[in-house]
């Protein structure tokens, strides 16, 4: 019955758009991000559902082994199915699930970087603090909804404009004046790429992406004119002006990335026809068009679902990870290719991780931190960074009695790394995340 | 036409210069409409001494009725008819000195003749008499000009039986068959040759009633709202019995089934079920809200993928769509299907570590019943003194409910309540094992404790009359309704107006959804404003569910292959019965942005999907459907003669009459352009159906 566990995705929903533009920012050229020269690219792969990290990534030492056998029970891998890896001091040694063989290879060419234990966090947070009821923790921890949507827009009281999009917004100006979006999803509406001033495009992976055309060329030409007037006339009526808005936007520049990508350097590196894999050979092929559409910098939108197993986790995270493991190899072997492995950052996100122990359907429920995978040619990988909480129910990193992991490093940090590497300068990056302030270290060292 | 004349000859006698005496006339020939009048104007050069000028028609002087008659100084008047056998006259000015003695005759000094085609008048039809018939025979008496005993009147180019009455009137008589109920009629009035031509065109239209009970606007707006799009039936059908008589009548009607045959089929077909129904059902408001329960109470095909499980989920819904909310909750509780969504089915008691699964404890109460929030009536969120919203529950009562809705299992055929965990069977509701229910005392919400050592039946009961008296239920689903049906925005009043009814319909009884539902759909901020004075905030955005099938509905599609249509709302991210999580095919809270307001739908509008609608739009016009999709356009091609008639047609049909002026006189530029009547249609209709004015119901 239960037969596949996929698409579980776009459950992400806007709160309220709270956050207020830094616009006088936008304009000013930036001299230390322009120095910066070059290309670069971050690209988000969202796990929608809450990826149980538990089983992601597994500490082999003898301690921690014994307690995840011992905690997860019927949901424990073994260390024999684990692939090895280990820090980069060798001491640690970790196992990834037997599925990301791929992610095991570029781990090994030091192109990959595990984060252990992000998750949302309004600021440093103790289960003393919880205890004593002195934590100030995010809004409906648990909830896929808020949780997915607090990953994207890095508000722990949910709501507002994404922390794509604001990175976006601050960085859009080294892009083309012709205001091609700097943001771009291939895999639907996501909060995470709307700014305050930038506003993302949408591509389906794969598909004709434009206006078909119909009639004599002449009255086609006075057809298409009304048709501008009719998007673009205010209609007083703002759900008609945003659907209006919409369609035009993609109507405007949807033949400049068609003929960019047709443009585009070729690449001969093949992708897994699943979901994932087609969305990053789209981004893949919109990377190769970069010079067409004179793009400096670029931030995409990826993701797919099935990641919310409450029963029989074992076999679908592994159908998940079979899906995940070989794109992630093939995209990088892509911007290898392209000559820009080390431009693109690639990097994961899910809503939360999941109960370090067992229900009785041998699944996981809903939990708090989570590890996470940050991948491309400049990441300073082969590494294990952030801490491993104790993996004890009703440990001293329990916030209740399942193993629900309070995060040890926050997604604001997390987040802080990348959007400093693509060019957010400091004062900026506290608009970006504006609980960063509440943490000793806005940079986690993974992008050198 | 008149030019100017060395002499304009006003009277009949002149004096000219002497010379060669010389006559020309203006124009030299001429081509009449009976009845018309026309001037010839003649010159006269070289005659010198006083003459007279004589106009005669085929030689008679003055002419005659039959002939036309003709003025002295050449007003020519045509016949009442174009008199046979060519429809020719000739037209003759003649020169004439008069004569020098009183026996002596006049002298032709110069003559010309000017030949003149008669033509039949051309028909106009000002009026017509009723403009509103009903099915069956009709007679309509036009009023006009031009008539003849030989014009005949067609309608959509079919000739009629006519009765000529005078040269000012006709009568017409036809049939309009109950297919054409809401339909246009169109006539035009057509002579013979000579000079066939034919009349403007005159609208009557086909209705059960002669007196309106709304207008087309109105009942356009309302239908939006309660059905899967207005069809010229459906308006017709509700203008005609106003809105209370047409709910009950609606609350009243059997329900279209998805029948057994579609259990052993793949979920595909039940899709194809469900836009057959969308299309054509006349419950058109059970399978609307069942739709909007089915978006609320998700089970996705995602991962029951199995009609025989599905199915039963889903008659719930539409059963029980006008039952109470109570009944939904138990009975969707109780589904195999639900059960398998979110982990009830065989879900254990805890044991030691090892909890039970809180799946279905979790989303109960998140997205079914109290949502995350305390709320006031209104669905504004209950507050503390820091302005911080309250939390319905935290992770302790998500574990007290979750423990409330153990121990249940698959149906069997044995009698009586299973004792071991039974495997998948999706022939009823689900069936407790007591040994696997968690027996112990639980804290549900609100301060209510359920005792040790009850039943799993008497646990889930109490558990799901808990939630059900929870305050937060009328405000949270009320709202969800309204969205669903109504609005994306509804004011806090509309909420709390509706929350009200939800608490109590008037008799004190609780969750009654015939009542919600009315409240929904009658309430002041639902009905339609005024051209102009909509509120800013108004409207709703058509998922791509209703967007394909309210422009089938309106267009009266014969759609012959269904599956298409749900392969076609996939591609604009609403793949029906498949949403890609619990939380639905798009989200309730979704704000759309760059903008304070929710816009649910607007999540799965991208400049991606945007395209692909507009695409669609002109592969359904284009007829790009084949013989899947057919659409009879012979009205709309007999409109494009006169092409504001055409863009009213498509404004009434797709906008109820509402489009802005500024996008009509955009569409008729752009129609009047198009080449073809074809293409005209096409223009019309694919301007209308890819804009937002089309897609936010509002």
């Amino acid at each position: 019955m239960r037969t596949r566990r996929e698409f579980l995705k776009k459950c992400c929903s806007l709160g309220a758009a709270g956050a207020t533009a830094h616009v006088t920012r936008l304009g000013l050229i930036n001299a230390n991000a322009q120095s910066a020269s070059g290309y670069r690219a971050l690209v988000c792969v969202f796990l929608f559902g809450g990826n149980d990290a538990n089983n992601t990534i597994v500490p082999l030492d003898s301690r921690n082994y014994a307690d995840y056998t011992r905690g997860r029970g019927p949901i424990a891998l073994t260390a024999a199915q684990l692939l090895a890896i280990a820090d980069k001091s060798g001491a640690r040694p970790f196992g990834l699930h037997p599925q990301l063989a791929g992610l095991q290879q570029l781990y090994i060419e030091k192109r990959v970087a595990a984060v252990l234990n992000v998750g949302t966090l309004v600021k440093p947070t103790t289960k003393q603090m919880i205890a004593s009821g002195q934590a100030q923790l995010p809004r409906n921890l648990y909830s896929h909804s808020d949780q997915t949507q607090q990953w994207q827009t890095s508000n722990p009281q949910g709501g507002g404009t994404g922390w794509g999009g604001r990175a976006a917004d601050f960085m859009q100006f080294m892009n083309s004046a012709t205001g091609f979006p700097t943001g771009i999803s291939v895999n639907g509406n996501a909060a995470f790429l709307n700014g305050n001033s930038s506003r993302p495009l949408n591509v389906n992976p794969g598909a004709r992406f434009g206006l078909d055309g119909f009639g004599d060329p002449e009255a086609a030409k006075a057809r298409d004119a009304a048709m501008q007037q009719i998007l673009t006339f205010n209609t007083g009526v703002q759900l008609i002006t945003s659907a209006n808005g919409i369609l035009n936007a993609g109507i405007q520049n949807s033949q400049a990335i068609n003929n960019a990508i047709n443009a585009g350097t070729p690449f001969t590196t093949t992708f897994p026809a699943t979901g994932l894999g087609n969305q990053l050979q789209q981004v893949a092929r919109i990377i190769a068009a970069r010079n067409n559409l004179a793009m400096n910098r670029q931030i995409f939108f990826c993701g797919f679902g099935g990641f919310d197993n409450h029963n029989d986790l074992l076999p679908s995270q592994a159908d998940r990870f079979s899906q995940l493991g070989p794109a992630l190899l093939q995209f990088y072997r892509a911007t290898e290719e392209l000559g820009v492995a080390g431009s693109v950052t690639t990097f994961t996100e899910s809503e939360f991780s999941r109960t370090f122990n067992s229900n009785t359907g041998v699944g996981s429920d809903h939990a708090w931190g989570g590890h996470h995978f940050v991948l491309g040619g400049a990441v300073a990988g082969g590494d294990i960074y952030g801490q491993l909480p104790v993996l004890q129910i009703q440990g001293p990193d329990d916030a209740g009695d399942r193993g629900l992991w309070i995060p040890s490093t926050g997604l604001d940090q997390y987040g802080a790394t990348l959007a400093r590497w693509f060019g957010v300068q400091a004062p900026d990056l506290n608009t970006v995340f504006p609980n960063l302030v509440n943490f000793p270290s806005s940079d986690l060292g993974f992008l050198g | 036409m008149f030019r100017p004349l060395q002499w304009t000859l006003i009277f009949g006698i002149a004096s000219v210069a002497s010379g060669a005496v010389t006559v020309t006339v203006t124009p030299e020939r001429a081509t009449l409409r009976v009845v018309s009048q026309q001037k010839f104007d003649s010159t006269v050069t070289g005659a010198i001494t006083p003459y007279n000028l004589v106009w005669t028609v085929n030689g008679i002087a003055g002419g005659n009725a039959v002939l036309g008659t003709i003025t002295a100084d050449g007003l020519y008047t045509t016949p009442a008819a174009p008199n046979s056998p060519d429809n020719r006259v000739t037209v003759r000015v003649q020169v004439m000195k008069p004569a020098t003695t009183p026996t002596g005759a006049p002298t032709q000094l110069a003559a010309k003749s000017v030949p003149v085609s008669l033509q039949n008048p051309r028909p106009a039809i000002s009026q017509l008499q009723p403009s509103i018939v009903k099915p069956g025979p009709f007679e309509i008496t036009l009023t006009g000009s031009g008539f003849l005993p030989t014009t005949k009147v067609l309608r959509n180019k079919a000739e009629q039986v006519v009765r000529y009455v005078s040269s000012t009137q006709l009568v017409v008589s036809g049939t309009s068959t109950d297919q054409q109920i809401g339909d246009l009629i169109v006539l035009k009035a057509t002579n013979p040759s000579p000079g066939a031509s034919g009349s403007n065109l005159a609208l009557a239209e086909v209705h059960t009633w002669t007196q309106p009970l709304m207008t087309h606007a109105n009942a356009h707006s309302f239908l939006r709202l309660a059905s899967f799009g207005p069809t010229p039936s459906s308006l017709d059908q509700l203008q005609g019995m106003g809105i209370q008589p047409w709910l009950n009548d609606q609350f009243a009607m059997a329900p279209s089934e998805f029948p057994n045959t579609l259990l052993r089929m793949p979920l595909e077909y039940s899709q194809e079920h469900f836009y057959r129904l969308a299309l054509t059902a006349p419950d058109q408001l059970r399978q609307r809200v069942a739709f909007a329960l089915h978006k609320i109470w998700v089970v996705s095909g995602v991962e029951v993928d199995c009609a025989e499980a599905f199915i039963p989920y889903y008659r719930i819904l539409y059963s029980r769509a006008f039952d109470n909310y109570l009944n939904i909750m138990r009975d969707v509780a109780l589904n195999v299907a639900m059960g398998e969504y979110l982990d009830m089915v065989n879900n254990k008691k805890g044991v030691g570590d090892s909890l039970p699964n809180e799946n279905w404890g979790r989303e109960l109460m998140q997205l079914f019943t109290i949502g995350l929030s305390k709320l006031n009536r209104d669905g504004s969120a209950v507050t503390d003194l820091l302005g911080q919203p309250q939390p319905t529950y935290g992770q302790a009562e998500v574990l007290e409910v979750t423990r409330a809705f153990t121990g249940w299992t698959y149906p069997d055929t044995r009698a009586g309540s299973p004792t071991s965990l039974n495997s998948p069977r999706y022939t009823g509701p689900m069936e407790p094992v007591q040994r696997y229910h968690d027996t112990g005392v639980k804290k549900l919400l609100n301060g209510v404790v359920v005792p040790a050592g009850q039943t799993a039946e008497k646990d889930l009961e109490d558990a799901l009359q808990n939630l059900f008296n929870h305050p937060n239920v009328g405000p949270f689903i009320g709202k969800q309704l309204i969205q669903q049906l109504v609005t994306s925005n509804p004011s806090s009043g509309y909420i709390d107006r509706v929350a009200a009814v939800f608490n109590n319909n008037g008799q004190g009884v609780r969750g009654d959804m015939k009542a919600v539902v009315t409240a929904v759909l009658t309430d002041n901020e639902a009905r339609p404003a005024n051209a102009g004075a909509l509120r800013p905030n108004a409207g709703k955005l058509q998922e791509p569910v209703l967007f394909i099938s309210s422009m089938l509905r309106a267009l009266k599609a014969r759609v012959t292959d269904h599956p298409f249509v749900a392969d076609l709302s996939s591609d604009m991210a609403q793949r029906v019965f498949y949403p890609p999580s619990v939380f639905s095919y798009f989200s309730p809270n979704y704000r759309i942005p760059g903008t304070q307001l929710f816009g649910p739908e607007f999540q799965i509008l991208s400049t991606a999907t945007a395209m692909v609608r507009a695409n669609f739009v002109t592969t359904l016009v284009t007829g790009g459907f084949g013989s899947d999709v057919r659409i009879d356009y012979n009205t709309m091609y007999t409109l494009t003669e006169d092409p504001p008639k055409l863009v009213d047609q498509v404004n009434k049909l797709l906008l109820g009459g509402k489009m802005p002026k500024p996008m009509y006189t955009s569409i008729l530029t752009a129609v009047e352009a198009a080449p073809s009547k074809e293409e005209k249609v096409q223009t019309a209709l694919y301007l209308t159906l890819s804009s937002g004015q089309y897609q936010v119901d509002k």
